[in-house]
């Protein structure tokens, strides 16, 4: 496993984070646009622990720590709004939440 | 090339050759029922008969548990590596933790108050 | 090592944190809200911290580094958390009649826009790209929960949803440039980037994981100041959410958002600016246009403050185009952005404050033509919100017209010709739509089904006060603007250029 370099880890965090973005901007329900955003958070964090042990610093470690703890508050609000939502439209499509616009 | 790189791109080959094959595979081995039986679109339940259906709604507060779940759950993460180095770090670590966890304490207490745990 | 005697330089964040605890256990654990006293409380600590504020401000005469780097203490922070604190008391203030009027009874309401300010506070003295991205984090999610607090109305909670998809997705974006500058040079602190800057030979060109972290944070701190082309929430977020905070959103998070980009484009890239000049460049003229010209067509007054806070990011944008490359101290004028910064909390707190009094059986109703005879009914109230609106539009002797001048000339000086044009086309359509409401008011009738003004003395007070602060530090901006330029040239300590 040590030989590991950093492009592969790197390759990995970008595959990862491109896959989110991509979920993020053709998927319309809202739950999988949560998760999409989840898996960005996901590729970042891979993309700091590998830097960090590129670099030889346990400050890429902590630093993904930290996202993990904001990803999850993230995550907790999102929720509350989805089912907030939910309440007034029983759906959780994007495309019907289109009251504000012009 | 690298064998770093051969690892990862192998690792992503197996990955594909395992969702592929078993895609395949069920094409190619199952038995293909050309009368439409009942029990064809039923879910796979280990041989049970299946009661209800799968999409049944959680009711909401089940969110509410979970969230609060994850929340407190995830603090922990900052409680281990804490712990660990807790010797090299003396007291004013520990003072720290106690201000983190009479947060965190704040908030399960506003949790609690709210009745957000509560099974009504 | 850590040393507590640093914790005086959080002391006015310290203070927000503890008065929005106090309140949120007054007013939930005790079951016996009382709206009064919870308002006391909130603006006593917003009061706490700003004295703290002050005093560190006298204290600290060299800007300094605390707790091992994280956090900058400087002229700068100092300047931001007064703004924040500003918008932070408006919004509280605008809300304590209208909160009642459209039915909405939270009592998180007040320490959520504390924890929302101390976030903000933190943002703007972040020194680790890591706090940093927290802090913000800590100040969006406040928001988010914020936008939707009438849960009653649909409005408010898909103005919520999509406020959070667009701003969880920007942070994503942020916090992955944040994750390529740390892999490029070895540490997320702004001005450790800027050493490294300083280095001979080293720049963005001979480095891509710098390039490609560059170029995302500038994303995702695009989406935050809501400039083009990220720009595409805020009407609606600004429109679905109750008045309050919308005016707390378009001053103090516009403010936050923007001190941080200041900071790191000032202090980590300046020097750096030739490899993505072209790129704020555009970006500057596009938000500038999108702005003023989709608050032309808008018959919602909300939604046109929401376009023209599009326009005014982008005349702030403006002014960081022509950032010197050898050095603050070469552009002292663009102590203009914190003085803009400031002016544009006061006035928009000032007109959201009017726009709070529009409500009609518990919905707000915020279109341009309720204005009609507003001259005639409420002579006072009219002539504040067109002081405020003409601040806004940049017409002289006020404060919008003072901080716009500075931002000018430090393009003019910065040598950015070019956006400096199209800042002034900006600037001229604006002037349009920002008369149409004041024609409104005072040229047409009133509306045949018109409807009693919710005035109420906390509103009013805020709008007396904003319409005071325009007209003084528009006739005598001396010293503030004086102020101003120390605290942005106390960022030059950090740079390495």
């Amino acid at each position: 496993m040590d030989q590991v370099g950093l492009y592969p880890v790197l390759f990995t965090s970008a595959l990862l984070f491109g896959l989110g973005v991509t979920g993020v901007l053709t998927r319309r329900n809202v739950l999988i646009v949560l998760m999409s955003i989840e898996l960005m958070l996901n590729g970042v964090n891979l993309a700091f622990v590998g830097f960090a042990r590129h670099l030889g610093q346990v400050d890429g470690h902590a630093f993904a720590i930290f996202v993990m703890a904001v990803a999850a508050a993230e995550a907790a609000v999102g929720l509350a709004l989805v089912l907030l939502l939910f309440r007034h439209k029983t759906s959780v499509d994007l495309e019907t939440f289109d009251l504000l616009r012009g | 090339m690298d064998p770093a790189w051969l690892s990862a791109l192998t690792f992503l080959g197996v990955a594909f050759v395992v969702a592929a094959g078993a895609l395949v595979g069920a094409r190619l081995l199952g038995v293909k029922s050309r009368v439409d039986v009942p029990t064809r679109r039923d879910t796979y339940e280990c041989g049970e008969e299946p009661e209800g259906v799968a999409w049944v709604r959680f009711h909401p507060r089940y969110y509410l548990v979970a969230l609060l779940f994850v929340l407190f759950d995830v603090e922990t993460v900052f409680i281990l590596p804490w712990a660990l180095n807790l010797d090299d770090l003396g007291l004013l670590a520990l003072v720290e933790m106690v201000v983190f966890v009479g947060i965190l304490l704040l908030g399960w207490a506003y949790a609690v108050r709210k009745g957000a745990i509560e099974w009504q | 090592m850590f040393d507590p005697g640093e914790l005086n330089f959080i002391g006015p964040e310290i203070a927000v944190f503890v008065f929005a605890l106090l309140v949120l256990v007054h007013d939930v654990m005790f079951k016996q809200r009382n709206a009064t006293i919870s308002m006391g409380v909130s603006l006593m600590g917003l009061a706490t911290a700003a004295v703290l504020n002050l005093l560190n401000m006298q204290a600290v005469d060299v800007p300094r580094e605390a707790f091992a780097g994280a956090m900058a203490v400087d002229g700068f922070g100092f300047f931001l958390n007064f703004i924040v604190l500003l918008a932070a008391a408006g919004a509280l203030l605008i809300s304590h009649d209208f909160l009642r009027r459209i039915d909405v009874d939270v009592p998180e309401f007040n320490p959520l826009v504390l924890f929302v300010a101390f976030g903000m506070m933190l943002m703007g003295s972040a020194n680790d790209l890591i706090l940093l991205f927290i802090s913000l984090e800590v100040m969006s999610l406040g928001v988010y929960v914020l936008c939707g607090i009438n849960r009653g109305e649909l409005a408010s909670a898909e103005a919520a949803l999509k406020y959070f998809v667009m701003g969880a997705f920007a942070s994503g974006f942020l916090l992955m440039g944040i994750a390529f500058v740390y892999g490029g040079i070895g540490s997320t602190r702004i001005s450790a980037v800027a050493q490294w800057f300083a280095i001979e030979g080293n720049g963005i060109a001979g480095n891509p994981l710098i390039g490609v972290g560059v170029a995302l944070l500038l994303v995702g701190f695009g989406f935050k100041v809501a400039a083009a082309p990220f720009h595409m929430w805020t009407p609606d977020v600004y429109q679905g959410a109750p008045t309050p905070v919308t005016a707390f959103m378009a001053t103090g998070v516009k403010a936050a958002a923007f001190a941080a980009l200041s900071r790191v484009l000032l202090v980590a890239l300046l020097g750096q600016n030739l490899e993505f000049h072209t790129a704020l460049w555009l970006i500057a003229a596009g938000t500038i246009l999108m702005g003023n010209i989709g608050a032309l067509v808008q018959d919602d007054l909300k939604r046109m403050l929401a376009y023209s806070s599009i326009g005014h990011a982008g005349y702030l944008l403006m002014a960081l185009v022509g950032a010197p490359a050898a050095g603050l101290a070469d552009n002292p004028r663009l102590g203009g952005i914190l003085f803009y910064l400031l002016a544009y909390t006061v006035m928009t707190v000032g007109a959201f404050a009017v726009l709070s009094f529009f409500t009609r059986d518990g919905v707000e109703d915020t279109r341009i033509s309720r204005l009609g005879g507003l001259a005639d009914r409420h002579p006072a109230v009219a002539l504040a919100l067109s002081i405020c609106l003409l601040s806004l539009a940049g017409v002289p002797p006020t404060m919008g017209f003072v901080g716009k001048f500075y931002l000018f000339a430090a393009a003019i000086e910065g040598g950015a010709i070019g956006i400096a044009v199209v800042g002034a086309i900006g600037g001229a359509i604006g002037i349009y739509y920002y008369l149409r409401p004041i024609v409104v008011m005072y040229m047409h009738p009133e509306p045949a089904d018109r409807v009693e003004l919710a005035m109420n003395p906390a509103a009013l007070g805020v709008l007396g006060v904003a319409t005071v602060a325009v007209l003084v530090f528009g006739l005598v901006p001396g010293s503030l603007i004086e102020v101003a330029q120390d605290s942005l040239l106390s960022l030059a300590a950090w740079g390495g250029v």
